[in-house]
């Protein structure tokens, strides 16, 4: 009789330890102000794991210093598997240009991708080049004529930097803190190009006709503009990539990364999902973590260009 | 000395530091530029705020070293520090009374059911209502 | 002309949806309330709503965060006028005259004036905004860099110069803001900077902890100071005061309403102030702290009696709460088109329109426009909340004012630190209003004048950023501030102000001496 209690107790015992993941709702940690595009397209996902996961994953915003203050709130909590952080693959390298370590990424544990965004170079309609090729020809022969503004991807910028470098071009060269600001501005004429995010105020310019998309600076090519390569097509050994993903910490259990990275791929797929991202001009996919972490290493190399182009 | 003089020298002297501080807490120079040019402009000023001063008159005013301000910084400082290690709601129990002690109510029964009242509509206004946390 | 019908038949397709009202109605509402508790201003209840407006249609979702900063805007000014604690940064202005006001026992009279001018002036800005919004938003696009730059040098002199206590001092204070606002990040790379080692700091200081610090947080403990000198003074000459509640409660009708000859001395000052208003709400990136400021000097200026002013003069309350309500419809403009936005309260309304999937920027009045219409609509008659809500709140605070001061100020100093927390979830902020208060305090003991202070705070980081985007666009070379045209006026207007005033100090000291 003990023996069957036993049995039992263990039985039930172990089945409530081995509860599915999760068991109570999860907490996220959105580097970025409430309502800025990164938290958004969050908020958007998150609603849709929910249905997946069964459990509620709470958004907790801790915006300040380019993302770093949310990594290093994420860094403290527990690794439970419980704590989850949305990160831009770019933003590990964006302390290296601010003259800072990089963020250690060796600490995270990518679980997958929801968005990749690609840089595109912009110029004004009425300009008198209308592809790259035409662009460099023209900054030749005009030697610190033409002004570029990022749109809010500092570390495009520099691979623009470096194709200038490379290509012994004189532009001048500044950052904007986002995509409206850099848009208002091309648009102003105070700027003659800018570099903007599949779906940013320069995108949606383009698609109207007002700016033309020149070439991309990133590392992955876009369907809607076929003719458009990437700097390593070209022949430049860098590019950007730029991934939002979720990471946890890379010690948290097995069972919470699978998890998550199961409720991730079904709600991509849902099609709720895809409708609300479409009015916002942007495809979410679903890239594994295998894929973040390629995202991850292949931002690594772009912190170099901060030796190489200098400050 | 006159207000405007102590105020004057004060502003004066924090923007010599401040110049001098500059380049061992930026980046870069590029950064550091700015703060530069405001620094040294403020130690200018400072000095004009000192010359154009003129001899106004010492208004007695409230002093600085009168004991309750000193007790209330205190108490502030002392409350922001609670909220970090024992969180909001308990360091407003604590804190509600002793500022109403310190700003001279008497009547214990008042300043508890206030500090009750208090508490209990903040919790209400930012727990249940805006779904926020306070730690 | 036609094309602005059209866009706003369409526009008012869009509004026959219950819950548009019915949000605008309660962000208005919740507003007012908040607005009403210093140390909960309107940033903090935008902050805490936005994410809320992520499950609502588009135009209720914003409709709601408008109607919050409206309504706030107008609560801020009744703790101000009431208690001398500005309910939010832009009201400080309003206390200037509001509080001495309400001391002589005209609290009600004080309110109404502000609420009647809130809303008149928001009103007639929101129809500024529906018949020029297109025309502005062109304008808006010529504004690059190195204009906003000029723009904002222009209106640092301008507050510096005019400021009370002198000239001098006053461009000593908003060199003091600027540096402030130094510390924290480099706005254009974003490197830490002047942050001493602390991750904390170089994410950089935010507008709230200072304005809590500066106006609430110090105000408190110098209110109570000072009281305690006039019961001792009082002691001292052996006369009693009554010192339980705040005021002698003169309950006369005469003293809490408005009569209409009053009104008409103040109308003057409300179309000043929705003019100043409107003009610097469609500039980008000045604020509603800077327009009621405006509008308040112009105001005194053109009065024939300035002395009055500073004593419990209407206009000067009419003016300034004109002034910063007139400044929020405008305010869309260059919030839409620039994406740069005026103040902390349309950064956050900006990011709800991200939030929505509508991405501001020089296409948006183009391609939206039929929503921008809608939502201007709506605007205009929130106004109308204002005015209900407003006059029935009003009646039922002013009791507030018969309870015990003690506690109030308790209670207000907790929800000053509770606000502070809210902003970024970040209890490391509480210091930063800890130390803003004891600056506050230093300022008023050495006679520091605070509004320069304040508003160089708010727009240092966007002059740097502005001043070196052009240099960097230009090769460093610092002459294209006078070959850009809009910048070269803007920069000769801030020379013309200050030579203006030397000027006419010199003539004011050769007068004395005769």
């Amino acid at each position: 009789m003990k023996k069957l209690f036993i049995v039992l107790f263990l039985v039930f015992g172990l089945s409530s330890i081995g509860q599915a993941y999760p068991d109570r709702p999860i907490n996220m940690i959105v580097p970025y102000n409430a309502g800025g595009s990164l938290d958004s397209m969050t908020r958007i996902v998150v609603e849709f794991m929910k249905k997946e996961l069964g459990k509620p994953i709470i958004i907790n915003n801790r915006p300040g210093a380019s993302g770093t203050i949310g990594a290093d709130a994420f860094l403290k909590t527990k690794a439970d598997g419980y704590n989850v952080l949305v990160f831009p693959t770019s933003t590990f390298i964006t302390p290296v240009f601010q003259g800072r370590e990089a963020i250690d990424s060796s600490k995270f544990a990518p679980i997958g991708g929801f968005i990749k965004s690609e840089r595109i170079l912009f110029g004004r309609a009425d300009a008198p080049y209308k592809t790259f090729d035409e662009l460099i020809a023209y900054a030749r022969k005009n030697p610190g004529k033409l002004k570029f503004g990022s749109g809010g991807s500092t570390d495009t910028a520099y691979v623009f930097k470096y194709i200038l470098q490379k290509e012994n071009l004189d532009i001048n060269v500044t950052l904007f803190n986002g995509g409206a600001p850099a848009a208002a501005a091309i648009m102003g004429k105070h700027v003659d190009l800018i570099e903007g995010g599949n779906g940013s105020p320069g995108d949606v310019a383009a698609m109207a006709g007002k700016l033309i998309p020149l070439t991309i600076l990133s590392n992955g090519r876009l369907a809607k503009y076929p003719d458009l390569k990437t700097p390593l097509d070209l022949g430049y050994g860098y590019a950007s990539s730029v991934m939002f993903g979720f990471f946890l910490h890379s010690n948290a259990p097995d069972e919470a990364k699978q998890a998550l990275s199961k409720a991730l791929q079904s709600a991509l797929e849902n099609k709720g999902l895809q409708d609300k991202f479409a009015s916002r001009g942007v495809t979410p996919k679903f890239y594994s973590g295998a894929d973040l972490q390629d995202a991850v290493d292949a931002g690594k190399k772009v912190a170099k260009l901060y030796e190489i182009v200098g400050k | 000395m006159t207000q405007y003089q102590i105020s004057g020298s004060t502003i004066a002297l924090l923007g010599l530091i401040i110049f001098f501080v500059t380049p061992y807490q930026v980046g870069s120079v590029q950064s550091g530029v700015f703060p530069r040019i405001i620094s040294g402009c403020l130690v200018v000023f400072g000095i004009l705020v000192i010359l154009t001063s003129g001899k106004k008159e010492n208004q007695d005013d409230v002093s600085m070293l009168d004991p309750i301000l000193l007790w209330y910084l205190m108490f502030v400082f002392v409350a922001v520090v609670l909220i970090q290690v024992i969180g909001f709601y308990p360091t407003m129990l604590l804190s509600l009374p002793s500022f109403l002690l310190l700003f001279g109510e008497r009547n214990f029964k008042k300043i508890t059911l206030f500090t009750i009242i208090t508490t209990g509509m903040i919790y209400l206004i930012i727990d249940v209502i805006l779904g926020s946390k306070l730690p | 002309m036609t094309e602005l019908l059209n866009n706003a038949i369409l526009g008012m397709n869009l509004l026959l949806e219950w819950e548009i009202l019915f949000a605008a109605a309660g962000g208005v509402m919740a507003g007012l309330m908040m607005g009403a508790i210093p140390g909960m201003s309107d940033i903090i209840a935008i902050c805490l709503m936005v994410p809320f407006t992520f499950y609502l249609n588009p135009i209720a979702g914003i409709a709601m965060l408008v109607g919050l900063s409206k309504g706030a805007n107008f609560g801020g000014a009744i703790p101000a006028i009431l208690f001398n604690i500005p309910g939010t940064p832009q009201a400080v202005i309003t206390a200037f005259d509001g509080y001495p006001l309400s001391k002589k026992g005209k609290a009600g009279k004080a309110l109404k004036v502000a609420l009647y001018s809130s809303c008149i002036a928001d009103g007639v800005s929101d129809c500024i905004l529906f018949f020029f919004a297109a025309p502005v938003a062109m304008a808006a696009i010529m504004i690059g860099p190195a204009e906003h730059a000029t723009v904002v040098i222009f209106a640092l002199t301008l507050i510096s110069i005019t400021s009370e206590t002198g000239p001098v001092i006053g461009l000593a204070s908003m060199l003091f803001g600027l540096l402030l606002s130094c510390i924290g990040a480099d706005p254009l790379t974003g490197a830490p900077r002047l942050a001493f080692g602390s991750n904390e700091l170089s994410a950089g200081m935010d507008i709230v902890p200072m304005a809590l610090g500066f106006f609430v947080v110090s105000e408190i403990i110098w209110q109570i100071c000072k009281d305690r000198k006039k019961e001792s003074d009082a002691k001292i000459s052996q006369t009693t005061e009554n010192q339980e509640s705040l005021f002698s409660e003169k309950e006369s009708i005469e003293n809490h309403s408005l009569s209409m000859d009053e009104f008409k001395q103040c109308v003057p000052a409300i179309a000043r102030g929705t003019f100043i208003g409107s003009a610097i709400g469609a500039l980008p990136g000045i604020g509603t702290t800077v327009g009621s400021y405006l509008s308040y000097v112009a105001t005194k200026k053109a009065s024939k009696h300035p002395e009055r002013f500073g004593k419990g003069a209407i206009e000067g309350i009419a003016a300034s709460e004109a002034g910063n309500n007139a400044c929020n419809g405008p305010n869309l403009i260059p919030l839409i088109t620039l994406g740069i936005p005026g103040n902390l309260a349309a950064a956050l309304i900006l990011g709800a329109f991200t939030m929505q999937g509508l991405t501001p920027g020089p296409m948006f009045m183009e391609q939206q426009a039929p929503l921008l219409y809608a939502l201007f609509i709506v605007l205009f008659f929130s106004n109308f909340f204002t005015l209900i809500f407003g006059a029935i709140y009003t009646k039922y605070i002013r009791k507030m004012v018969s309870l015990p001061k003690n506690y109030i100020y308790s209670a207000v100093l907790i929800f000053a630190l509770v606000g502070t927390y809210i902003i970024h979830n970040n209890t490391f902020e509480l210091y930063y209003t800890l130390g803003f208060s004891i600056i506050g305090l230093l300022c008023r003991k050495g006679k520091i004048p605070m509004i320069p202070l304040l508003i160089a705070y708010i727009l240092g980081s966007s002059l740097e950023l502005k001043i070196r985007q052009t240099l960097d666009l230009h090769a460093n070379d610092i002459s294209v501030f006078l070959t850009k045209p809009i910048s070269c006026v803007f920069l000769s207007l801030s020379v013309l102000v200050i030579v203006y005033s030397v000027y006419k100090k010199i003539r004011a000291n050769r007068a004395d001496t005769n």
